[in-house]
């Protein structure tokens, strides 16, 4: 059985344990540096800043989903970013991303936010057909840009 | 020639939205605009904001914006700015002045500690790709972005 709940406090490491996971699978192992006391201070603060979802198989941790709020000028109201979708390995294939989006898009209902958003790469072919299964749409016509590091420095000198 | 960056307060939300519309015509996307100058002000300057925005005067005139918020890395463990509009008026371009926005979050991300500072841009916007990668940025071009909403969100949370 799948069920599907909110974080609690102390399953910060569990929950760093599903994002390894999905780090493992896109090579993104050495990109990873939060802590499990990180991602806690940043759930359970005064105001969180991000949410967590975690989702059980026969009682068992099995995945997670981690949002957050994100806004549209062209809205003019809130949307829902999703950071993360992940199930641990030796869950897979049971319908637990799927249960995990449900979830996510009831409580992005019940705040009100209009739209789910989210990335994926591009040669992930398994998780596009379960986004399109779940009436999601490709956005295509533009690229994300990001600066950190050096350039970040630089650029603020 | 001068060039002033400050904070947006509640009486510049007609500004502010006069900035959007701007955007959203450069963009071709105007009729995607549903937001109206009182969201932008509840958004913006209400209660709880759930944005901030940087304006740039040129000569004391305004000349443009950067509308940002705080969003999440579960990699990294921190925060980080996402700038969801920047836009320069037509007639100030060349001034540097977009660069002088990027700069003022790019402070803000050192001097608050946050990794990253994040954005999109419209791929056919050849000239802003370019001056993008010439201040260090790099665009992500391996990934694919989803959006569930409308019936088709109502329907997946009523699964």
């Amino acid at each position: 059985m799948i069920a599907v709940r909110p974080i609690r406090p102390g399953e910060g490491a569990a929950l760093l344990s599903m994002i390894r996971a999905l780090a493992e699978s896109h090579g993104f192992l050495p990109h990873l540096v939060a802590t499990a006391e990180m991602l806690e201070a940043a759930i359970f603060a005064e105001q969180p800043i991000v949410g967590a979802l975690l989702a059980e198989s026969d009682g068992e941790l099995a995945g997670c989903a981690v949002w957050h709020r994100s806004f549209s000028t062209f809205r003019g109201a809130e949307v829902m970013y999703l950071e993360d979708l992940s199930v641990l390995p030796q869950f897979r294939r049971r319908g637990i991303a799927r249960a995990l989006l449900k979830e996510v898009a009831v409580l992005a209902l019940s705040k009100g936010y209009p739209s789910i958003y989210w990335l994926m790469m591009d040669w992930n072919k398994e998780a596009s057909a379960l986004y399109q299964s779940v009436g999601a749409e490709i956005e295509s016509g533009s690229s994300f840009c990001r600066i950190h590091g050096d350039a970040l420095e630089a650029l603020a000198k | 020639m001068s060039l002033v960056i400050r904070q947006a307060e509640i009486g510049d939300a007609p500004l502010v939205y006069d900035n959007i519309c701007k955007l959203a015509d450069y963009e071709k996307l105007r009729h995607e605009v549903a937001a109206t100058v009182e969201d932008i002000r509840e958004s913006l300057f209400g209660a709880t904001p759930r944005a901030s925005c940087d304006l740039a005067y040129w000569n004391n005139e305004p000349a443009g914006f950067a509308l940002w918020f705080y969003n999440y890395s579960t990699f990294r463990g921190r925060a980080g700015i996402y700038l969801e509009d920047l836009f320069v008026d037509d007639d100030k371009r060349g001034h540097g002045i977009g660069k002088a926005l990027l700069q003022h979050l790019a402070k803000r991300c050192i001097d608050e500690g946050l990794p990253r500072l994040q954005w999109w841009v419209l791929d056919w916007n050849a000239p802003s790709i370019k001056f993008y990668k010439s201040l260090g940025a790099e665009p992500q071009e391996e990934w694919t972005v989803f959006r569930v909403s409308g019936d088709a969100l109502q329907k997946l949370a009523a699964a």
